[in-house]
Formats: structure tokens, sequence, C-alpha cells
């Protein structure tokens, strides 16, 4: 079966580079009409970026795994590279070195052996339970894969675009940074770019910059891809040879119709319209969406004993550090998902408040850094800056509230649902979202039109022809339909798209008080197909209990 | 909006109805429907995208639709209908010489941070009207949005400017493009209109007869 794939995985990888090839006779005429550089060196460089920081990924995950498996190391690999490159260069410009690519590739390369040495010194006697070799041997037909998706993803024959905020405060504004190596020669009178834009995509495209290339769109279609085929894979894992809903008495499903069953539902999330234009748009939304799914993937991974605590805990602490540099509102996110997995217990509270660390500290180094050591102006958008005190007073709310749940919450919640027995349907989740309903019906009181108003544009924007949504929001609809079919229970799954959706529409309303608009840039629009990917893997998952007519194959693999 | 919305959410009740029943009494079936469901919604996405949204993606504005995107390659942020199309000018500056105009000192900033290395040259009146003369033989016009980086590029903008940016109206960018290729130095002439005219070194001297 291994030697099958790695043949197909190879044909695949040949076929990628002989487009990759290809495309550098395709696209010379064009490109060297107009700039000053050769296209085959252009190309190779953009194929040498991507390679590279796939290569950091693969070593990070190699160095720091012990448990998790080869296949899962490499899916996991490009989002680590990238936020080992943004982690690195943030660091180094809040420090005041220069932001450089020696610097941050020497920051990344320190990183990388203290991760090795923490694992060593804490886990002395926990080895790799296979041998390297023997684990890229097992990833090889998926590091061909990815191999092949390198070269297409160089080709530059992906889908991308763009709009005002892409090209000036994204692809521009990185390559600026890369030019002047800090943020005090952005600093001014109107600091935009530092007060209301995260640094995390900035960073990307500086790695890009970095090596030539005009912007990073290779690196959001790898990753783009990178969110497909671990969907895929891990619907497959989950519904043949580890199901999440074995507690529920659902058993594993044969292995040709789990491969049908993920592969289905893999091209129905790939055909969205939403997931094309979440995942093509040059926004930091793309990258929330990538994060907000191997946040998901890695608590089931760690909840399922896929991975030791000690690797779910560095996967999910590193994505909800690159949420909270993603965007204003990343921190929002995290905070969210850090009490979706205290309601489940999915570690304990101690170990929570440490994952949560990271995020918290990032978030508050960076406002002390704009607001105090910048003091960086604003003339533009002063409402929405990140470092005016009523934001600075919300974010400070959002930390202390975590924690606070953490300590207190979270165990007051569980007592009330022991107490209550004889109401099943009071449960910590329940209650959760009771909590932001009497937010949403306080605002409404005071802000009634604005509530009605931004709800009729959520549902025009979802359905409105041509909508960003396509048909697949009606689609998504029945996938609703299908996850309820065998049993109508809020549980966590539900609870985790529900939430979401429910609490950034209140946020957005009493928070930001704003108004939402017709047209597919609609901030809210954009944060809700955020979660498209996660909410289509959670409706894959329960929809898993209406196969369960047939006997169970026990040749899945294990 | 609302009474739509509700008439789907019972739409998709009744379906949620028929649907259990049918898993209730024929799993089997049940099953099979999903599976071929699942087929149809994938192969209605495509057949939507392709028809609506492929191969340019369109996006209603308050100024009328406009391209988002486009399957052309993107190696550059480039495409002749595309909104951003100045956008030309990051690749062009990269790797080049530019000799600035030395009234062009609002662009100084940006043409020192994106070129290879720039000079500032003196140009007469006379030489600026010669270059607007052969204005039909710049084929690149566009208004230059790139100078909305203005935030942290430059430090403030003209006072000329001011009324124009606010409404948005940005000055023009002009590209001879036919001149740049194997083209290692650029000439940036500036009209008093903030208007710039972008050509090679070579093709400056051609209509100019003057050398930088």
């Amino acid at each position: 079966m291994n030697k099958k794939l790695c043949i197909y995985s190879g044909i695949f990888a040949a076929l990628c580079a002989a487009l990759f090839v290809s495309s550098m006779f395709i696209n010379r005429a064009g490109f060297e009409r107009i700039a000053y550089d050769s296209v085959f060196s252009y190309q190779i460089r953009q194929l040498a970026a991507l390679l590279l920081i796939l290569l950091l990924g693969l070593l990070c995950q190699f160095t720091v795994n012990t448990m998790l498996s080869p296949q899962w190391s490499v899916l996991f690999a490009l989002p680590t590279g990238i936020c080992l490159w943004v982690f690195a260069g943030i660091l180094l410009l809040l420090t005041g070195v220069p932001f450089t690519f020696p610097a941050t590739m020497a920051v990344v390369l320190v990183m990388l052996c203290l991760f090795y040495g923490l694992r060593r010194y804490f886990l002395p006697g926990k080895d790799r339970s296979v041998s390297t070799t023997e684990s890229l041997k097992k990833a090889l037909p998926l590091l061909l894969f990815f191999l092949g998706l390198v070269f297409f993803a160089a080709s530059g024959f992906t889908y991308s675009f763009v709009s005002y905020d892409s090209f000036f405060y994204f692809i521009n504004y990185g390559h600026t940074l890369t030019i002047l190596g800090n943020f005090r020669d952005i600093a001014g009178e109107n600091s935009f770019t530092l007060t209301n834009i995260s640094q995390f995509l900035p960073l990307v495209h500086a790695y890009a910059a970095f090596w030539g290339l005009d912007q990073a769109y290779q690196i959001q279609a790898l990753l783009s891809c990178n969110v497909l085929a671990a969907f895929f894979y891990g619907l497959y894992r989950f519904s043949a040879v580890i199901p999440v809903s074995a507690g529920e008495g659902i058993p594993a499903l044969p292995r040709k119709k789990a491969l049908l069953f993920s592969a289905l539902f893999t091209f129905l999330l790939a055909s969205s319209t939403c997931f094309i234009v979440a995942s093509s748009w040059v926004l930091a939304n793309m990258y929330c969406m990538v994060y907000i799914f191997f946040l998901f993937l890695a608590s089931l991974l760690l909840q399922h004993g896929e991975c030791a605590r000690y690797e779910g805990m560095i996967l999910i602490a590193a994505n909800f550090t690159a949420l909270t540099l993603l965007r204003k509102d990343g921190i929002i996110f995290a905070a969210f998902f850090l009490i979706c997995f205290s309601s489940i217990r999915l570690l304990s509270k101690k170990h929570l408040a440490l994952l949560f660390l990271p995020p918290s500290l990032a978030e508050i180094w960076w406002l002390f850094y704009v607001r105090v050591i910048l003091d960086a102006g604003v003339s533009q958008a002063v409402y929405t800056s990140i470092a005016n005190n009523k934001n600075i007073f919300f974010i400070g709310l959002i930390l202390a509230g975590s924690y606070a749940y953490l300590l207190f919450g979270h165990d007051l919640l569980k007592r009330i649902e022991k107490l209550t027995p004889r109401l099943p349907f009071l449960t910590e989740y329940s209650m959760i979202l009771a909590g932001m309903f009497v937010l949403l019906c306080y605002s409404f009181v005071l802000k009634k039109d604005i509530i009605i108003d931004n709800m009729d544009f959520v549902i025009r924007n979802m359905f409105r022809y041509p909508s960003s949504w396509g048909i697949s929001a009606l689609f998504f609809g029945v996938l609703i339909v299908w996850s309820v079919t065998v049993r109508i229970r809020l549980d966590y799954m539900h609870f985790l798209w529900i939430g979401y959706a429910f609490l950034n529409f209140v946020s957005y309303c009493i928070v930001d008080s704003k108004a939402f608009w017709l047209n597919w840039d609609d901030s809210y629009n954009r944060v809700l197909q955020q979660i498209v990917p996660v909410f289509v893997l959670i409706m894959a998952l329960k929809s898993l209990a209406l196969l369960q007519s047939d006997t169970p194959d026990h040749s899945s693999e294990s | 909006m609302f009474k739509e919305a509700f008439a789907g959410i019972l739409a998709l009740f009744l379906f949620f109805l028929i649907y259990r029943r049918l898993w209730k009494k024929r799993k089997a079936t049940a099953a099979a429907l999903l599976f071929c469901m699942l087929i149809f919604f994938s192969a209605a996405n495509c057949i939507y995208n392709g028809l609506v949204m492929f191969p340019d993606f369109y996006m209603d504005t308050v100024n009328g639709p406009f391209r988002y995107g486009t399957f052309s390659g993107n190696l550059f942020a480039y495409s002749d209908e595309f909104m951003f199309q100045d956008e030309i000018l990051f690749p062009i500056l990269k790797n080049r010489h530019v000799s600035l105009d030395s009234q062009a000192g609002f662009y100084e900033k940006f043409v020192s941070l994106y070129a290879k290395t720039y000079e500032q040259i003196e140009i007469t009146d006379e030489t600026r009207k010669t270059v607007r003369s052969h204005r039909e033989a710049f084929d690149f016009c566009h208004p230059f949005t790139c100078i909305g980086i203005m935030d942290y590029v430059t430090d403030e903008i003209p006072k000329a400017l001011v009324p124009a940016f606010e409404e948005e109206i940005y000055p023009m960018l002009y590209i001879n493009t036919d001149s740049l290729k194997d083209q290692s130095n650029l000439v940036f002439v500036m009209n008093p209109d903030y208007s710039v005219y972008v050509m090679s070194e070579a093709f400056y001297r051609e209509i100019t007869g003057e050398s930088t």
C-alpha cells in the first residue's frame, strides 16, 4: 500500500515539476518585458522560499514530536514553519534588533535548538516511538505529495485575488518592513499600519520580499492545499481508524467507504465558493481560517490520544499566538477556543492557563510597544486603533475574563450542571450560549436598529446573488440537518461553530458598535468564512452516525 | 430577507423530517442518499463557480462591479482589467537604477525604498513638455493608487493633493513598458499635477535628446 502510494505521489510530484518548468517558459514573455530579472531565477527563488519554510516546519515537528505520527507532522509542517518565521521576526522587531533575513533565520534556529533542548531536558527518556529514518519512510508518500504541491504553487498558476488592504497593508507594507528593518521608521503622525493592522501577514509577505519576490501568493496557495490535505487525512483517520464518535457507540467505517466519504467531503469543501473566496483573498482572514482549523485539529488529536500532551500543548499554544498576531480580534478567537477546551477538560486548568500565556504576553507586549514605546500616532481610523483606551480596556477584559473563567467560571458552571440533573439541556455550553444571548438582548435594547440591520446583512451576505458564499450556504444547511438527524443535542462540536458565530456577532455589535454592510468584504462575513473548514469537518464527523448501518470492517489500518 | 430566511428554515425542517424518517426506516438508503447528495452538492458548486464566479471574481461595490482576481497567473499582481494596475511599478522598480526628476520630491522616499538605487536629475519645463507630447507612446496609464502607501512611506501629502486624496482621485501613472526590456536604468518625470511618466533611460534620450 505504502509503495503504491509512493508511486502515485511520485507521479504527482513529477507532473507538478513538469508544470513548474513549463510555467517558466509561459511566464517568460510577460515577466521579462517588465521586470529587470530572469523569470527562471525568480521562479526558482519562489520554489526555494517555499521549500525552506516547509523544511523549517518539518525540522520543528521532527525535533519536538515523539508521538505524533509522521503524516501529521508533515501536515502541520507548513503552518508551523510560518509561525516560526513570524514569531522570530516579531521578536526582532519588538526588541529593536534590525529585521534581516540572516538575523531572523538565526533566531529560528535558536528556537529550534531550544525546543529540542527543552524536550531532551524535560522528557529525557522519551525519544521518538519510531526512528527518524522510519518516520521519514512512513511520511514519504505525503512528502512527495507536498513536493508536488510546492512545484504547483511555485508555478504562479494558482488563483489569488486582492483588494486595497491586501496591497497596501500586507504586501507593500511587508516589503517596506524588509527595507526599513524596524518599526520606528514606520511610526509617525499616522501609523495606521501599526495601530490598525496586525503584523503576522505583513511578516509573511516580508519573508517573500527577502527572497526578492513581489508577494507571498505562493505561500497562501500552498497553505490552502495543506488545509485540504489535512482535512482529507483527518476525516479519514477520524472515520476509519480512530472514530471520534466511538464513545457514542458508532463504529469505524470500512476503509474504502471512509476514503470515499472523506474524499467527497473534501471535494465539497474545496468546491465551496466561500472556501475559494476565503482561501484566495490575500487577507489575514485566510490565515485565521488556517490556524483556527489547525487549532481544532490539534485539539482533536490531543482528545483522541493521537499526540502526546506536550505536543498538543505546543501546537495549541502556537495556533493561539498566531491567531492573536493575525487580527486585532484574534485574541477573542483564542479566548473562545480556550473556553471550549476548558469545557471538555481537554487539559488541566494549569495547562490551559499556561497555553494562554504566549498569546496574552504577545498581546500585552504589542500594546505596550505601540502605545508606550513607539507612541504611534493615529490620524485616520482613531476609533478602530488597537492602542486607544477603549480597545486596551476590552483586551484587558478579555484576558482577565479568560483567566477568571479558567479559575472560577468553569467550576461554577459545572456545579450548576450537576445540581440540575433533571434538566439535561442545561449544559455548560448552553449556559455560555444563553449568556451570549442575554448580552445580545441587552445590546438589542440599546441598539435595536443596528442589530436588526446587522442580522439582515448577515443573511443577505450569505444568500444574495452573487454572494461570496455562492450556493454553498444552502448546502451547509443540509449538512446541519444531517448532523442532527440521529440526535438533536447541543454538544461540544455544535457549540464550537454556533458559539464562534454568535460570539463574534455579539462582539462586533457591542464592542465595535459596528454596522455591517452589504458586500463580500463585510468584516463579519469574512469572520464567518474563517470557520468554514472546521464547520464542514464537524458536520462530516456528525454525519458519520448516518452510515452506521454497515458492518464494521476490522481490516482498517491502525 | 427575513421572510426568505424563514421559508428556508421551514424547508430545511421539512427535509429534516423526511430524512430522519428515511434514516429510521431504511438506513442503507439514507446513507446512499447522503453520498449522492454530496456528489450533487460538489458538482453544483463547480457548475455555479464555473458559470458565475470564474474565470474572474467580480465584486459588486458602490462604484459598480470590478474584477478582483484572475487566473492569468500571479507572478505579479497585474492584469489589464485589474483595479490596482499600478502595482506593476514594484517589479519595474526592483533591481533598477532610477533617475528621478528633482521636482518630484514627493515621490523620493517611495523611489528610494523600492528602486535598487536612485539619483535626482534636473529636468527643464521644456523637457517635461516634450515628454508629455509623447503621451501616446506610454502604453500603460492608470491612477497612481500606489501612493496610498503614504501612511508609512511618505511624510505628508502635498497640499495640492489633499482634496484629490479625500475624493480618492489619484494622479496618473504613465509607463512606457515597451522600452523597459533588458534596461537597467529608468527615468521618472513628474508633471505639476503630480502625474508621473516612467520610461527607460534609452527612451528618454531618444525623445528628448538629453542624457541623464
